[in-house]
């Protein structure tokens, strides 16, 4: 595949980057080195789609596989930052975000681990529970529980921002 | 709200953004412990057999400044630091096996990541094998080396031919292996200082994230 070629496929699903890199960085400058990290393992990696699976699909497994194994250097990794319980502290984040329920999602997203992170993502995006569980090479039951665990959390927390869930 | 509702906010906010150009950036992948890894093992290779290759011709310069080695540390030199030389480049094939095989991200996570740890961990012990078969062998060509730069051939204690053919007395003898051990024995731990401070942390991580995934309550 010719540059252009994969650079207008990447243009047509830059959504999943979008999304990926926001639930894993905060700041709008380490969100866009993410994703060049991804953008980068999806060149390196795109010889081996043999169409198997959707594009889409594939696409959010090099990401999220790029995600997970991303830390930044000479900084506290994201989701090792603790995080008070009632996350009275809004950080930085883009205007039009402010007040919205994606924000207080976006706050809770924070507290989670890597792992949780990509199940959560998954999850929302509608992939099932044998679908997640696939693309982290979990086990059904494992994938579940850790699912549910996570909604739990992720409902508590922004109950604890003043919101119904 | 609910996850449906976050869903619609999540679509809505990624159409809002601007249209970026796209671009692929070579240099990327620095935060990335997967190519931390691999920049760092081909840096230290590169560095290694840039210093074999110089050690392998330095006789050969001495000669070209009209230093001529003795023939028997010439040759002893030589035929070591040869050894050292196929040594390091079976470690570079490993390496080079290592990198083409660590760039498989396409799989599932938790396959990619054991199959990268086990990959790293294997090269790795190649690695601190090599040094210590190195540190084995260093030794005499580095005195063959000093011998002829000290002009100790002429002295009766130092001569290289007395120590190589082992023409030693029993606590010369006895000296010889300890320094051979304790020289051995301080490689291999600062070689394992070494690859546990530019790899350890990176693999630690990972091993974290395997961790993480095969948690459950």
């Amino acid at each position: 595949m010719k540059e252009n070629e994969f650079l207008v496929l990447i243009e047509q699903h830059s959504g999943i980057l979008y999304k990926v890199s926001r639930m894993y960085m905060d700041s709008e400058v380490d969100q866009e080195d993410l994703r060049q990290d991804i953008i980068f393992q999806l060149w390196k990696s795109i010889g081996k789609f043999k169409g198997d699976s959707q594009f889409s699909s594939w696409m959010y497994r090099v990401a999220i596989n790029t995600s997970i194994t991303y830390f930044k250097k000479d900084k506290r990794r994201p989701d090792k930052t603790e995080i008070k319980p009632n996350l009275d502290v809004v950080d930085e984040m883009e205007v039009d975000e402010k007040e919205s329920q994606l924000a207080h999602f976006y706050k809770a997203v924070k507290t989670l681990n890597k792992i949780e992170k990509a199940i959560i993502l998954l999850f929302i995006e509608g992939y099932s529970h044998n679908e997640i569980a696939k693309q982290l090479g979990l086990s059904s039951g494992n994938t579940r529980v850790k699912l549910n665990r996570t909604k739990q959390k992720i409902k508590e927390l922004i109950k604890t921002q003043g919101y119904e869930f | 709200m609910n996850f449906d509702d976050i869903k619609k906010e999540m679509n809505e906010s990624v159409e809002k953004l601007p249209k970026n150009e796209f671009t692929i950036d070579l240099n990327k992948g620095r935060n990335n412990p997967v190519h931390i890894i691999r920049a760092n093992m081909i840096k230290e290779v590169l560095f290694v057999v840039f210093g074999i290759v110089l050690f392998l011709i330095y006789p050969f310069i001495l000669s070209k400044l009209g230093w001529e080695m003795p023939v028997l540390e010439k040759s002893t030199y030589l035929i070591f630091m040869a050894l050292n030389a196929l040594m390091m480049s079976l470690y570079v094939m490993k390496l080079i096996s290592f990198v083409r095989k660590s760039s498989n991200f396409e799989t599932n996570t938790r396959d990619s990541i054991k199959d990268y740890i086990y990959e790293v961990k294997l090269t790795l012990e190649s690695y601190k094998a090599y040094v210590v078969a190195s540190s084995l062998l260093i030794p005499i060509p580095i005195f063959a080396l000093l011998s002829f730069r000290n002009g100790w051939d002429t002295s009766p204690d130092l001569n290289f031919e007395r120590w190589f053919t082992l023409q030693l007395s029993t606590n010369e003898i006895v000296i010889v292996i300890v320094s051979y051990l304790i020289f051995s024995v301080s490689f291999y731990w600062i070689t394992n200082a070494w690859t546990n401070y530019l790899y350890g942390k990176h693999v630690t991580e990972l091993e974290r994230i395997v961790y993480d995934l095969e948690e459950t309550e």
